[in-house]
């Protein structure tokens, strides 16, 4: 209780809540261009917060972060183009109340519907993190490898389409992790006799390159304009108090989905939006109009993707091992001061970590604020042409990625993770596991040899009650769809011998979850709807 | 359509025997690395060792799948991406001797060019503008001293 009321005390500073201000002042402006992704941004910005104190970085990310995800509705209503993934769900029944004239009571809905997830979100996470730290301070070097396999697998089966990639990706980042001095030994390896390397790959200038690097790669490549946004006429932006009250129970209960959801390593808001938007629709009476404008499918998405920005930070601060590739960069800028998010930080500075379930009480109600105050004029940031954005994006990476120990090292990393997350993007793997594995990597490799030499050489811990039970559910994570894509193809096409995984089945607001929607626009957000929190290809609705 | 999915093959197959050196490599690399003593420790190489292994069978896998990833840009396309990264390589390479705000402004306007933006006054705009304000930013809000030139010494 007492460090609950110092990290109140802390929060509330003016300096802070104005950092939660700016970023989400900025967050917006960013969620509300198509193309440029929350976790692009966070990444690319993440170099700007090392001057900061830990808490201040934080606030200034998690404001830009959830900002970003709420910003993302804007074009979804107004363009029916997604601005971030976690979008995807909004488009179902926000672009179809555009088209009713009702553009501007679908920015209103959206914006409260965001303001009330986040703040479920975060006091779920205020309530519930504690008890599991406490559990998770129990876990030994065996359960840490083995959960770090989990959450690998796990983000691995919900790569869309590409399980094998996904898993590839994950094994690539706990073998970059391996780059340097090792561990436990303190033996050099895979340096190929280069000093520079000996600290290893830093896990920062990777991260921009494949976010930020990568991204504006294609863009370069793409060379999209947007299609000049024909000008709509929002309406009113009223919402009556009985239609408010209508929404509250789907958005409570989509909220509540939408963390859940977002705990689970690998996913966030876009696969949360479209089972917070499925179930609400499920449980419903009248069924009728969703995807036609439904403002309860509206409410439902919104409040689900921004329940889970604070449901991907349970397991990041808990145990370590981050929810998603925003998380990751989250624990970037926690581990530039030091500070090692899991059990010990929980712990070691509970004021720190309390600050930041707070932070993610406070922005919600900041993101109302400030949504509210601009509220008729996001629509036109849409408008603003990317193509001068794009070269920015590139420096602002390579000056980044300098600044982090001052080193052209790191921003030719920066360059060279840059081209191999292009190539990825190309290829169809999916960025997040490589950046996950690059993260649980030490994690792993520490708690694969400690419980080794713990059993005197045995893998006899294995067996141990929780590793086993994380093995299995490894093992049926990876199975599972598998077996579900194995069965359906031998039931559609006999003849069809060719060996494809299972990932689609699970994949992140993909096929599964779209077409389950049934809502007549589950083409569109198939195309839109990609990695967990990043890569948003919007291009499939522009025009070049 | 044929085509199509025989790119993707292509593409997966190409990929996987790249992931196949890369594996390969790591073991070439780690097996003459010893442990500290201990024989029941896996040792520096061992955990490098299972991962790389992991990582030769699931491409083994990749060879098999097909399907997946985008199209191959077109020619002119695939250059703009090829210039992009020769300007951000020449870039990081010169801004140790020409400083931040000299590379940067050239960098910038190719980059720009690249881009398909034509207008001169924006052009020039641009490029000075932003990386002005991001090294006075570095320079005096972050204290992050970035690599300097000329223009740097007078500037600050």
């Amino acid at each position: 209780m007492n460090d609950l009321l110092i990290a109140l005390e802390a929060v509330l500073s003016w300096q802070h809540l104005l950092f939660m201000l700016v970023g989400v002042v900025g967050g917006i402006a960013v969620g509300a261009i198509p193309g440029l992704t929350a976790t692009m941004t966070i990444a690319v910005l993440l170099p700007f917060t090392f001057a900061l104190n830990p808490l201040s970085g934080v606030c200034l990310l998690l404001g830009i972060y959830s900002g970003a995800v709420y910003a993302g509705s804007v074009p979804a209503i107004l363009l029916r183009i997604p601005g971030t993934p976690s979008s995807a769900a909004t488009l179902l029944d926000g672009y179809p109340m555009t088209l009713k004239g009702k553009a501007g009571q679908a920015l209103t809905i959206s914006l409260l519907a965001s303001g009330f997830g986040g703040l479920i979100g975060g006091v779920l996470l205020l309530a519930l993190t504690p008890v599991l730290a406490r559990f998770a301070l129990s876990f030994g070097p065996a359960e840490f490898f083995m959960l770090a396999v989990f959450a690998l697998t796990l983000i691995a089966s919900m790569s869309e389409g590409a399980m094998v990639k996904g898993l590839i990706s994950g094994i690539v980042g706990l073998l970059i992790a391996t780059v340097g001095v090792d561990p436990i030994n303190g033996v050099t390896r895979m340096t190929f006799g280069i000093g520079d390397l000996q600290a290893g790959l830093g896990f920062i200038p990777v991260l921009i390159g494949l976010f930020g690097v990568a991204e504006a790669l294609v863009r370069f490549e793409k060379h999209i304009r947007l299609r000049s946004a024909s000008p709509v006429s929002p309406g009113s932006f009223r919402v009556p108090g009985s239609l408010l009250r209508r929404l509250v129970p789907g958005m409570t209960y989509s909220s509540v989905i939408g963390f859940g959801v977002g705990v689970l390593p690998g996913t966030g808001g876009d696969i949360g939006s479209f089972i917070g938007h499925n179930e609400v629709k499920r449980l419903a009476r009248d069924k009728s109009m969703f995807g036609k404008g439904d403002p309860r499918g509206l409410a439902a998405a919104e409040s689900a993707n921004n329940a889970s920005v604070p449901g991907t930070l349970a397991p990041t601060l808990i145990l370590g091992i981050p929810g998603n590739s925003a998380a990751a960069v989250l624990i970037g800028a926690l581990t530039v001061h030091g500070l090692r998010p899991g059990p010990e930080l929980f712990s070691g500075s509970p004021d720190l970590v309390y600050s930041v379930f707070l932070a993610l009480v406070i922005i919600p109600v900041i993101m109302v604020l400030v949504g509210l105050a601009g509220i008729r004029s996001w629509g036109q940031i849409t408008r603003i042409p990317t193509q001068y954005l794009w070269p920015c994006v590139l420096a602002l990476s390579v000056v980044g990625s300098f600044a982090v120990q001052s080193s052209l090292v790191d921003a030719m990393i920066t360059v060279g993770a840059g081209v191999l997350g292009y190539f990825m993007i190309k290829g169809g793997f999916p960025q997040a596991p490589l950046v996950i594995g690059l993260i649980v990597g030490p994690l792993a490799e520490t708690g694969f040899r400690r419980a080794t030499i713990i059993n005197g050489g045995s893998y006899d811990w294995v067996l141990h009650p929780v590793p086993m039970i994380l093995l299995i559910m490894s093992l049926l994570t990876l199975g599972i769809p598998l077996l579900r894509s194995w069965k359906r193809r031998t039931a559609n096409s006999p003849a069809d011998q060719s060996i494809n995984d299972g990932g689609t089945d699970s994949s992140l607001g993909g096929t599964d979850n779209t077409a389950d929607t049934d809502d007549g626009a589950t083409a569109d957000s198939d195309n839109f709807s990609k990695d967990d929190d990043g890569d948003s290809r919007t291009e499939n609705t522009q025009t070049k | 359509m044929e085509t199509t999915e025989s790119r993707s093959r292509i593409g997966n197959i190409t990929a996987a025997v790249v992931l196949l050196l890369v594996g390969v490599t790591t073991l070439i690399q780690t097996a003459e690395l010893d442990g500290n003593g201990d024989a029941s420790d896996p040792g520096s190489g061992g955990y490098p060792m299972l991962i790389a292994t992991v990582l030769i069978a699931l491409s083994v896998l990749l060879t098999l799948q097909r399907g997946g990833g985008e199209a191959l840009p077109s020619r002119f396309d695939g250059l703009r991406v090829i210039g992009a990264v020769a300007l951000l390589l020449i870039y990081v390479s010169v801004m140790g001797s020409l400083g931040y705000i000299t590379s940067t402004v050239l960098f910038l306007a190719l980059a720009l060019l690249l881009m398909g933006i034509r207008n001169i006054p924006l052009l020039v705009v641009v490029p000075v503008g932003f990386s002005t304000v991001l090294f006075l930013m570095f320079y005096n809000v972050f204290g992050v001293s970035l690599p300097r030139g000329i223009l740097e010494r007078l500037i600050s």
